[in-house]
């Protein structure tokens, strides 16, 4: 457990790694939120966040001033139920703009207007289901938002790439990406266990619940996560060591969705209760520090998701299936009785 | 097929639902015989588990036949009579190995569930919250059952079902109960709830040995079923302060093991118990602790608390200081019933006991709401339900 290995391969440099401190470092590597930036901002991408700033803080005046004509203006009900949350609104906005325009890294800002833009969305399409709404005016200004949040969401990626590239390994501060993680004790020999997770082959057949895995070949496979409200992220994952009854060790590819490394340990279980496996998994989301915190939330969830699938792999090893219960028969809440014509896989 | 629903809380109601099928390669369908109402239905109907959803099959505590079975399934066939434990275990595990068939860690595919409530999650079971699984209970005609060559126990001909029935669930509970007390010669047992599981803890108190047991309930014909059927001497704690007799019944010492055959809706009397019902109705504790209280305080110093009674989740005022200054064990457990099925069925075929004297009403499976009625609210004497689905 003391020795980890990992290459990790990110914005332009590598980082051969053999020890705790060294994997820190390399992760404190992806990590780019809290720093103070000196560097050289491209002159294009200066102006474009600074009129980013100023729209933040003019949209904001005119919900909290007028809250009730903006309502009008992308067609929600035009009485005085919306403007407690139109005034909100307003303050989230001036909040994003004045933090854009002062901070000398923006890029936390930047990614708080990408988060303020999906609550916007949100909020557009509940306001769709209401009576007394403008359905022609919603669906106008929710075009406006997704192309305001597609630029929102450039210039904080430029800002992100930018701020990685031109600090150094050692000014980084600590890591905080978040870690998702599980362990679960297995009655059987450690060579079994290793085998059933060896090259990743037979993810499929257990990792259903944290994220869907689809194998390309013996060191690569793709995975796909999925998150509450229908959102979902992949990822292109490398094994990079593989070490027999000890350890798989794998990295996101670059330029695959998110940027992500882990293991898979296996250790003999002490009083010869068979093996237990420790499931341990970075994550680094865009947005730096604000999309660590905002990823964070989802740290444990999926931490429980992790859980599912390991026990699935389990009872895959031990009993030869996974276990069925009425209530698994169907995605989501559903009572315990038999399903009537229901496919069974 | 028909059966007994769960359709909200104090809400029961016989259903049609499709029959089911075999899911896993190691299930049984069992068309049942028989089935009983269990004290912890009551709870689960009460609303003090959570996880229950309107339409869930009721019933763990079943019988029947063996009408189909799964391709890996190897000691049952078709026309085989079992009883079936309410337990699901896998015999594979860890916890199975060492026949902990309660803490099985693959028979509950809704683990994080239980797992997010009590820490680490235990075995699943039918017919009992989602948080054990969300497996179809056995108060209806037909039931699958997994795990077939681990759990059911088959029957030996000429045996009624009233004879072996509870073998599922309240005969193996109450004498697990009974064992966590390691009982030595001379001792004397205390048991708190005179309903059927507690009626089995005294039964096996004295098959295990005990000089004396004294059972404590406060409904006259419990008490007195307790006093003819199963042999305890008897406490009505509407009549008598418990602590105060049981001493002056132990010449001070207090008992040397008491069994809590009561759980999480205990009733008492007095401001602690006023306390705890608003408590639990205002959801601030889950668990009324009145018998699991009064069982600790009177336990003499160095004996053994045994809770076979359930609880959910939280109590208020636990006296731990009662427990760690007077040196108490206290064991506890969803029973192993696969543990116990056999040894027990060889105490029914010697004629060292008659698990029967606890049935006072045989109904068809449509009057399980009346069941559950005559049950919960103690109406005509009822002890112990029987339904009859076929």
């Amino acid at each position: 457990m003391s020795t980890r290995s990992a290459t990790v391969d990110n914005a332009g440099w590598d980082v051969d790694v053999s020890n705790e401190q060294g994997l820190a470092a390399a992760r404190a590597g992806w990590s780019n939120g809290g720093q103070s930036h000196t560097g050289s901002i491209d002159p294009d991408l200066d102006r474009l966040t600074r009129a980013l700033g100023w729209f933040s803080i003019g949209l904001g005046v005119a919900q909290i001033v007028a809250p009730q004509r903006m309502a009008q203006i992308v067609g929600f009900a035009e009485d005085d139920t919306n403007v407690p949350l139109f005034r909100a609104v307003g303050v989230r906005e001036i909040a994003s703009g004045v933090g854009i325009l002062t901070q000398s890294n923006p890029s936390s800002w930047l990614w708080a207007r990408v988060g303020g833009d999906a609550m916007d969305l949100a909020l557009l399409t509940k306001a769709m289901g209401t009576d007394h709404a403008d359905r022609g005016r919603i669906a106008a200004a929710t075009a406006a938002v997704v192309g305001v949040t597609a630029i929102d969401a450039l210039a904080g990626m430029r800002h992100s790439r930018d701020l990685n590239g031109s600090t150094s390994l050692d000014e980084r501060p600590a890591p905080s990406e978040p870690r998702v993680a599980s362990a679960i004790t297995v009655n059987a020999p450690i060579a079994e266990v290793f085998a059933a997770w060896n090259g990743f082959r037979d993810l499929p057949r257990f990792m259903t619940d944290f994220a869907t895995v689809e194998v390309r070949n013996d060191r690569q496979s793709h995975w796909e996560a999925t998150l509450p409200a229908g959102m979902s992220f992949g990822w292109d994952v490398t094994i990079t060591e593989s070490k027999a009854n000890e350890r798989i060790v794998w990295t996101s590819d670059e330029g695959s969705g998110i940027e992500a490394s882990g293991e898979v340990r296996f250790n003999r279980a002490p009083g010869d209760r068979g093996t237990e496996i420790m499931f341990d998994a970075r994550f680094n989301p865009p947005g730096g520090e604000i999309g660590n915190k905002i990823a964070g939330l989802f740290s444990d969830p999926l931490g429980v998701k992790v859980n599912n699938d390991l026990r699935h792999a389990k009872q895959l090893i031990e009993l030869g299936e996974i276990v069925k219960s009425d209530d698994t028969m169907v995605k989501g809440p559903n009572p315990a009785r038999p399903i009537g014509d229901m496919r069974v896989t | 097929m028909k059966a007994t629903c769960f359709m909200g809380r104090n809400s029961v109601k016989v259903e049609e639902v499709p029959d089911p099928k075999i899911l896993n390669a190691s299930d049984v369908i069992v068309k049942v015989s028989s089935t009983a109402i269990c004290g912890s239905d009551l709870h689960l109907v009460d609303g003090y588990i959570p996880t229950m959803m309107r339409g869930d099959i009721l019933g763990h505590e079943f019988m029947g036949e063996v009408v189909e079975a799964g391709s890996k399934v190897k000691t049952l066939k078709s026309g085989d009579r079992v009883v079936v434990p309410f337990d699901i275990a896998c015999g594979v595990c860890g916890p199975c190995q060492n026949e902990a068939y309660s803490l099985c860690e693959n028979s509950n595919p809704n683990a994080w569930m239980a797992a997010s409530m009590w820490g680490h999650a235990g075995a699943g079971a039918f017919g009992y919250s989602h948080l054990t699984g969300g497996y179809a209970g056995g108060q209806a005609e037909y039931v699958r059952v997994p795990f077939a060559d681990v759990g059911p126990l088959k029957v030996p001909d000429g045996m009624t079902d009233e004879q072996v029935l509870f073998l599922g669930d309240i005969f193996p509970t109450g004498y697990m109960g009974a064992e966590m007390c390691d009982i030595k010669p001379g001792d004397v047992i205390a048991v708190w709830g005179c309903g059927p599981v507690g009626q089995f803890a005294i039964a096996s108190a004295y098959l295990l040995g005990a000089e004396r047991v004294i059972a404590i309930d406060r409904f006259p014909y419990r008490l007195k079923m307790a006093r003819e059927k199963a042999g305890a001497e008897t406490i009505n704690y509407e009549e008598m302060d418990v602590l105060d007799t049981l001493k002056e019944m132990t010449g001070g010492r207090g008992p040397d093991a008491c069994i809590d055959a009561v759980g999480m809706e205990a009733h008492g009397h007095g401001p602690m118990w006023i306390y705890d019902r608003a408590m639990q109705a205002a959801r601030v504790e889950t668990d009324r602790g009145t018998a699991l209280r009064e069982s600790i305080m009177a336990c003499r110093n160095g004996g053994t608390v045994s809770i076979i009674g359930v609880y959910g989740g939280f109590m208020d005022k636990f006296p731990i200081g009662s427990i760690m200054n007077r040196s108490l064990t206290i064991k506890s457990g969803q029973c192993h019933v696969q543990r116990y099925m056999h040894p027990l069925l060889e105490r029914i075929q010697n004629g060292e006991i008659d698990p029967t004297f606890v049935i006072t009403h045989t109904l068809p499976l449509d009057d399980a709401p009346h069941g559950y009625d005559i049950f919960k609210n103690k109406l005509e004497e009822c002890e112990k339900v029987i339904l009859k689905p076929n």
